[in-house]
């Protein structure tokens, strides 16, 4: 075969790929404006929950009776009066240990198809149980924990009260817990009301919205929680670093602590987005401080791109418009402080 | 009998509990067994639901991935939901043994399990190749526009584009082969510096990751709509369709025999009440049995007393024939029991076989010869004609017992006034009496009361006339009818009430024979009459009835006068009356031979009233008869009573037997029974009965 026909050749199949190539562009596109819902879902404005219970749950989860040294609460990492989470890259449990990822914020969490950055725990009631036994975090037995509590009269009558008798059990303290976080979730943020139709976004928001997509943010950060409902590798691209020197073997509470797999190394049930403003610092080890920062080498990491100024910008305003109202719970009651 | 009636309630019982039981087991089964076909069939919609939603998952450049999950929750749920029917099932005791469909159950369970993992691991795939897909066109269109890129470059990058959105939309890891020249190429282009480098590198990238992570997608893609289309849902589901049929099988097995067990019962049932009615009618009959055997007699087969007296009650007009055998005491004592029972046997059958049959009738045996005929008595019914015909019925032949005749006479008491026994009965003794009407009717005028309360009178004068020695004894003289003088003087009782007035026997002795006094009456007239003619040279008459002769008492005070007074004894003549028995009883005769060695004679009183028998005055060797009054009176103008008379006194005269005439009323009669030669006579013309006996004349 001649060289020029060889050219000619190529330069054909060229075309014909070319040609192939808008067809298949101007199909797909038309098939996602058509069919396509919206990846992302409003929050519900009104959660069930059993009022008594979660009332017994949110005093749980304030009071440090629930850690070996009377310390910390479950609210010392989950600040309720915050993003739901702490602001340090990982929590100090009791005796000033420390843990090896960022806490998570409970707003929202009854959303996620799993609970834990590596989605050990199937439910909220699962989850509860790891941190109070934890022993960088809480570190108590469940007999102790029920000593004490049964100890205390005022418990007593508490669980008396929702569950017919007085008898405190490991499991009634997780069930009051995991109903409590059920009811913390943070409905109306300017974009659930965007989709909605209640309120329009501004212009660069929208902007921010059509690049979540473009970018292909959208594609992991999904759902109702934008986020929450899969797990994904941090550094599909260019590998994840902490920027740390023992960072390549430092443990990382990844799937792959779970299930051995090399192939699960730094993947992460993808965290939400709700809220985002409120819960810095970011990523499972909670190594970024800033949201801006975090956007930036989300961009480095996943797309193996530096993102323009312009699209950081609008990807954070997006982002802001995620924060919803306090849970109603939190708003008022007794117990709200 | 009732033990059988509580088993067969017992086993009703049982079946009924046992058909409540299993039938409430079977509804809950059912109920079961439905509900988890439909789980079933729900999990096959879930798996159709994901396998769609999977779909548009790796369709779509994004997609929401919750919907995944709720459907999936709604799987694990109605996973959930389907174990425990099946459990449930499995209750039941036919299917202990490990089934088809737990088995397919576990193993979609197994399955289910694995491809939840599965689907993760699909998800990060899907998102990182669409992140991939949603960004190369960008890199694209950039490493297109960039100044320093050379159209080989570009045809490269195109290239590079183009294969990897056929490969992403074919899944033809073919294509995907002819992903690796162009990638190897762009890898080995080193881009100047400036922008287009890093939009180099990222495409380059990019691409590698979609080469690397397409085929674990696809087979992850493959293997998940696999799943759902290929699972052990399908053939569990035919599997609890064949079991669902084996246990409604069990079931209709089970229902057929509780349908045996309840045909079963009610045949028992039936049976039972058969055998009760059975057994009804088995003690229906016997009652019958005992009510005839009670109201019937066993010798005669006729009615008995009992029935007699049920019977009278419900008649409204009723009549009783009392029929009486005559001295049946005798045939009983001459023949034996024996021909008692026959002659008994005989005279119920005359009495059966002339019942009327124009109006309700029935006989009776109400006593030991004591018959009865009652009828409902229609207007016009002769009496006189039925009495005439039992009559005749029962003695114009007599009766053959082993050949040997036996001569048999009833009397028949009739009445139609209640009380019926009472007022036959009494009408009964009036014809024994008698001895000449051998029925009557009951009238009004034997008021019974009053006969009762007079009877009482008479007897307790008697019984006074005891106390105060006003027993008297009267004295008759029966003249010679040759010489003309007394010969001797018959006895007769008196009786001299409180007013002085002297009664004649006929006032009370009928009465007083009955009675205890009787015995006492006879030795006072026998103590008399001894007294009166102990210095007197003339004989003297008394009369004797058998019933005195048979009396210890009189016979012995009687020998005790005749040893005492020898002398007056010889010139005693006992007078007694001719009847049936006389000849028979023992003791009569040793009697009459004790007082004819002592030199008394014997005479036959009222001979030819009756049935008089000149056999029985050869059996007795009587001394004299006496001449029943009934013949005597007439004779003057009765021819028949005189041949009778004249054959009487011709019998006598030839057998040496002394005749005495008596009721002779006049001296016709007197001249005739003279003139026929009687030797004796007494009567009202000749002398009538004086308180002490005249000297003769």
């Amino acid at each position: 075969m001649l060289l020029s026909e060889v050219t000619e050749h190529k330069q054909r199949r060229l075309a014909v790929a070319l040609l192939l190539l808008g067809a298949l562009l101007a199909t797909a596109l038309a098939a996602a404006t058509v069919l396509a819902d919206e990846p992302i879902a409003p929050l519900p404005q009104a959660v069930d929950y059993d009022e008594a219970k979660a009332r017994l749950g949110q005093r749980l989860f304030s009071d440090p009776l629930l850690s070996l040294d009377r310390t910390i609460s479950c609210a010392s990492c989950h600040d309720l009066a915050a993003g739901g989470d702490d602001s340090r890259p990982v929590s100090l449990g009791i005796m000033g240990r420390s843990g090896v990822v960022n806490s998570p914020t409970v707003f929202n969490a009854r959303f996620n198809f799993r609970q834990f950055w590596n989605g050990r725990a199937r439910d909220l009631t699962e989850q509860a149980a790891g941190p109070l036994q934890d022993p960088v975090e809480m570190g108590i037995t469940p007999a102790e924990l029920e000593n004490r509590l049964n100890r205390e009269a005022s418990y007593r009558a508490a669980f008396t009260a929702v569950y017919g008798d007085g008898r405190i059990s490991f499991a009634r303290v997780l069930d009051a817990l995991a109903e409590f976080q059920k009811a913390l979730v943070t409905p109306d943020s300017p974009f659930d009301r965007y989709l909605r139709n209640e309120q329009p976004l501004s212009e660069q928001e929208l902007r921010g919205y059509l690049a979540f997509k473009e970018l292909g943010c959208v594609t992991c950060h999904n759902g109702i929680n934008l986020g929450g409902n899969s797990y994904q590798k941090i550094g599909v691209i260019n590998p994840y670093r902490n920027g740390t020197a023992a960072d390549h073997d430092s443990p990382r509470g990844d799937r792959q602590a779970l299930t051995n797999d090399p192939a699960d190394r730094d993947l992460y049930k993808v965290p939400t987005l709700r809220n985002i403003e409120l819960t810095a610092p970011y990523f499972h080890d909670g190594s970024r401080a800033t949201l801006a920062k975090a956007l930036e080498d989300m961009g480095h990491y996943n797309l193996g791109l530096k993102l323009s100024l312009a699209q950081i910008q609008d990807l954070f305003v997006f982002l802001k418009t995620l924060t919803g109202q306090r849970p109603a719970i939190l708003q008022a009651g007794p117990d709200a402080s | 009998m009732r033990l059988k009636i509580y088993l067969t309630i017992a086993f009703a019982g049982l079946v009924g509990l046992l058909f409540a039981f299993f039938s409430n087991q079977a509804k809950e089964q059912t109920v079961a067994r439905l509900t988890l076909m439909g789980t079933v069939s729900e999990l096959e919609r879930h798996e159709q639901e994901l396998a769609g939603e999977i779909l548009r998952g790796s369709f779509f450049l994004y997609h929401d991935y919750d919907q995944l999950h709720a459907i999936l929750a709604r799987l694990r749920e109605n996973l959930a939901q389907t174990e425990d029917l099946h459990r449930q099932i499995g209750a039941d005791p036919g299917q202990a043994i490990p089934t088809a469909s737990g088995a397919l159950l576990a193993a979609y369970r197994e399955t289910a399990t694995r491809r939840e993992e599965k689907l993760n691991r699909f998800l990060t795939v899907n998102s990182t190749l669409q992140n991939s897909a949603v960004y190369i066109p960008r890199l694209g269109r950039q490493a297109l526009s960039a100044a320093s890129a050379t159209p080989a470059y570009q045809a490269l990058v195109a290239e590079l584009t183009a294969t990897i959105y056929l490969t992403r939309n074919s899944l033809d890891l073919e294509l995907l082969q002819s992903l690796a020249l162009p990638l190897e190429q762009l890898r080995a282009y080193q881009p100047p510096t400036g922008p287009l480098r890093e939009i180099h590198q990222a495409l380059v990238a990019h691409g590698e990751v979609f080469q690397a992570q397409l085929p674990p997608y696809r087979d992850l893609l493959n293997d998940l709509l696999a799943t759902a289309r290929d699972n052990p849902l399908t053939a569990m589901h035919r599997a609890l369709q064949e079991e669902n049929n084996a246990w409604l099988g069990r079931l209709n097995l089970l229902s057929y025999s509780f349908f045996a067990a309840f045909l079963a019962s009610v045949l028992m049932i039936i049976a039972l009440l058969i055998k009760t009615a059975r057994e009804n009618l088995t003690l229906i009959q016997l009652r019958e049995a005992l009510t005839v055997n009670a109201t019937t007699d066993r010798l005669t087969q006729l009615a008995n007393r009992f029935a007699f007296d049920n019977d009278q009650e419900q008649l409204r007009k009723p009549l009783l024939f009392l029929v009486n055998i005559d001295a049946f005491k005798h045939i009983n004592d001459l023949y034996g029991v024996r021909a008692g029972d026959y002659v008994l046997t005989a005279i119920a059958a005359v009495i059966e076989q002339l019942k009327p049959e124009t109006t309700w009738a029935k006989s009776y045996r109400l006593g030991g010869d004591d018959f009865g005929l009652l009828i409902e008595e229609p207007a016009g019914f002769n009496r006189d004609l039925l009495a005439q015909q039992l009559l005749e019925a029962a003695e114009s032949e007599p009766l053959r017992y082993r050949e040997q005749p036996i001569r048999v006479t009833i009397s028949i008491g009739i009445s139609s006034q209640r009380p019926l026994l009472e007022t036959a009965d009494m009408v009964l003794k009036e014809v024994k009496k008698s001895r000449r009407q051998k029925f009557l009717i009951y009238q009004e005028a034997f008021n019974l009361q009053e006969r009762i309360s007079t009877n009482l009178g008479i007897l307790q004068t008697a019984r006074q006339a005891l106390a105060n020695d006003q027993v008297l004894a009267y004295y008759q003289p029966i003249v010679d009818n040759r010489s003309g003088a007394v010969a001797k003087y018959e006895c007769l009782v008196r009786l001299r009430d409180e007013e002085g007035t002297v009664l004649s026997p006929f006032a009370f002795l009928d009465l007083v024979k009955e009675s205890s006094l009787y015995p006492e009456f006879t030795k006072r007239v026998v103590e008399k009459s001894f007294a009166a003619f102990r210095d007197l040279a003339c004989g003297f008459s008394l009369n004797l009835a058998i019933a005195d002769i048979l009396d210890d008492e009189v016979r012995n005070f009687i020998i005790a006068r005749i040893t005492g007074q020898p002398e007056t004894a010889r010139r005693l003549t006992f007078e007694i009356l001719e009847n049936e028995g006389v000849e028979n009883a023992e003791m009569v005769q040793a009697f009459i031979a004790r007082v004819k060695e002592a030199g008394c004679q014997i005479a036959i009183d009222d001979f030819g009233a009756g049935y008089s028998n000149f056999a029985h005055i050869l059996k007795l060797s009587v001394d004299a008869i006496k001449i029943d009054a009934s013949l005597i009176r007439n004779l003057d103008r009765d021819p028949q009573a005189r041949i009778m008379v004249r054959t009487i006194v011709d019998f006598c005269r030839q057998l040496h037997i002394q005749t005495v005439a008596e009721f002779v009323h006049s001296a016709e009669i007197h001249a005739i029974v003279r003139e026929m030669g009687v030797d004796f006579s007494q009567g009202y013309h000749l002398g009538k009965p004086a308180p002490t006996p005249e000297q003769p004349l």
